[in-house]
């Protein structure tokens, strides 16, 4: 018999809350959590707004010290992980079982901010002033080693990369180690931090960021909206602990919701577009239900990518219709990132922390701002106010940049 | 006040700016393995100080490295020499 995954802990850092109960409360009550870029000037930029985190204080997590070594990014890291591994228990772990517990804690693009400072410096004072914590403070496995040595957690630790899709391949790859034996317990998500002029300016020029909408920023993120533009950048962490099943029960942790299966597959077409049809993406999810042993009739709802662009929010409806046919217009479907823009590598572990929620409390958060449904899209059930809702299996989906997809089928525990 | 008492001082304001906290009791004679700092950050330390005073401290005299006060010699020698 296999061994099978379930989550037994979670953690988030948020726009719209820096603790999973708060970042819940917030996506039931469809609060954005989007605003005006304040921290560096925008005048020259092609969009002015962003999802930041306001009520994170890195003092609770690290030394001065380390905050100064460490990016943003690993701030966040390290604080999610730390409330995930609270929730689960493993603080109270002896050594022995500590063992066989890993980190699998990504980011898509690391520590901006630190790689921004010291090049800085650098330029101003010469490489000598370089900081001799410049290279383990960008490092994007900088959270996985923090982590492990904050636990003595000494199983397999790592980071992986797959851009805005990282935190959802880091689920299943952490999945994968537990489910082949490599270990009994992996903490698995992603963070980003990466709102700073140059990047703001990169992703602006590219025409991928949507700008306030008819001067509200909080109306810019607009999943499957016929006047959606482009994704408002995000930031924050979501970390969740998966645990082999007996493992979790022999502890006595509570099961939030079991990882049924998962799929990884690459468009191989372009670098940035995604594939027109969602061909990788609906091979991904075929991939997920068939892991995890139940058709496309057994989804109960889905949490997409949905990053409000008009080619991605498309090709993935056609996705989904692909996998689901014309039962996607029953399937209620609602886009975390309406509210929390996009966290990039941290977008499907916060994302996934959603669902988990709606599988332990049977009920769905909204998608915020459709003021008109992209007709484009077909008949769609999106949910637009907070829905109790029966949820035996939710489809999660992540779509990144380079073509690399990854789709989670969650079930209720 | 000493040219050696001053870089000192020196030594222990960086000291503090770089590990975020004070080094009230650091004299010559304390040994920089017994000062609780990352090899890391002495490295940092060093770095600020020729930085700041616009030296260059060679790889070998690095290796000498004991106390404090070795370091302060190297650094006041360096200053000797015209950096």
């Amino acid at each position: 018999m296999p061994r099978r995954v379930v989550v037994t802990g979670m953690g988030v850092v948020s726009p719209v809350g820096s603790d999973v109960p708060t970042f819940w409360e917030s996506l039931l009550a469809g609060r954005s959590g989007v605003s005006y870029i304040r921290e560096f000037p925008t005048d020259k930029l092609r969009s002015d707004i962003a999802a930041s985190v306001g009520d994170f204080d890195v003092s609770r997590f690290m030394s001065p010290k380390e905050a100064e070594v460490y990016g943003r990014v690993t701030h966040f890291s390290l604080g999610a992980a730390v409330e995930a591994v609270l929730m689960a228990g493993l603080d109270k772990e002896p050594a022995a079982l500590r063992q066989r517990v890993g980190c699998l804690m990504s980011t898509g693009m690391g520590s901006v901010d630190i790689f921004e400072e010291q090049i800085a410096r650098s330029n101003e004072r010469g490489p000598r002033a370089v900081s001799p914590y410049f290279v383990p403070g960008v490092m994007p496995n900088g959270a996985a080693a923090l982590i492990s040595m904050r636990y003595g957690f000494m199983g397999p630790s790592y980071s992986l990369a797959s851009a805005c899709a990282t935190g959802t391949h880091s689920i299943a790859t952490s999945a994968l180690l537990i489910e082949a034996g490599e270990a009994d317990v992996m903490i698995a998500g992603g963070a980003e931090a990466a709102t700073r002029q140059n990047t703001v300016a990169g992703f602006g020029n590219a025409r991928a960021l949507s700008k306030a909408f008819e001067g509200d920023p909080t109306r810019a993120s607009r999943p499957f909206d016929k006047r959606r533009q482009g994704f408002v950048m995000g930031e924050g962490a979501g970390a969740l602990v998966l645990e082999e099943e007996e493992h979790a029960k022999r502890r006595g942790a509570k099961p939030l919701a079991v990882v049924g299966g998962f799929g990884m597959t690459t468009d191989a077409e372009h670098l940035t577009r995604p594939h027109p049809e969602g061909l990788g993406l609906a091979l991904a999810l075929e991939r997920a239900l068939q892991r995890a042993g139940i058709g496309p009739e057994a989804i109960d709802y889905i949490n997409p990518h949905a990053t409000s662009t008009p080619q991605g929010d498309m090709a993935e409806i056609l996705a989904f219709r692909r996998v689901f046919g014309e039962r996607l217009a029953r399937i209620p479907i609602s886009a975390t990132k309406s509210m929390i823009g996009h966290l990039l590598g941290g977008a499907g572990a916060a994302e996934t922390i959603a669902v988990v929620c709606s599988l332990r409390d049977q009920v769905l958060h909204p998608s915020i701002n459709i003021d008109e449904l992209d007709p484009e899209l077909g008949s769609l059930d999106v949910v637009r106010d907070r829905r109790p809702a029966p949820v035996g299996w939710a489809a999660k989906c992540s779509a990144g940049f380079g073509g690399h997809n990854c789709a989670l089928v969650l079930g209720k525990a | 006040m000493s040219e050696k008492r001053d870089l000192l001082e020196m030594f222990k304001t960086v000291a503090a700016r770089v590990d975020k906290r004070p080094f009230p009791n650091v004299t010559s004679a304390s040994k920089i393995s017994e000062l609780g700092i990352d090899s890391l950050s002495v490295m940092q330390i060093i770095g600020e100080l020729e930085t700041e005073l616009g030296i260059v401290i060679p790889d070998e005299d690095l290796v000498e490295l004991i106390t404090v006060g070795d370091l302060c010699k190297k650094v006041e020698a360096r200053l000797a020499a015209g950096g």
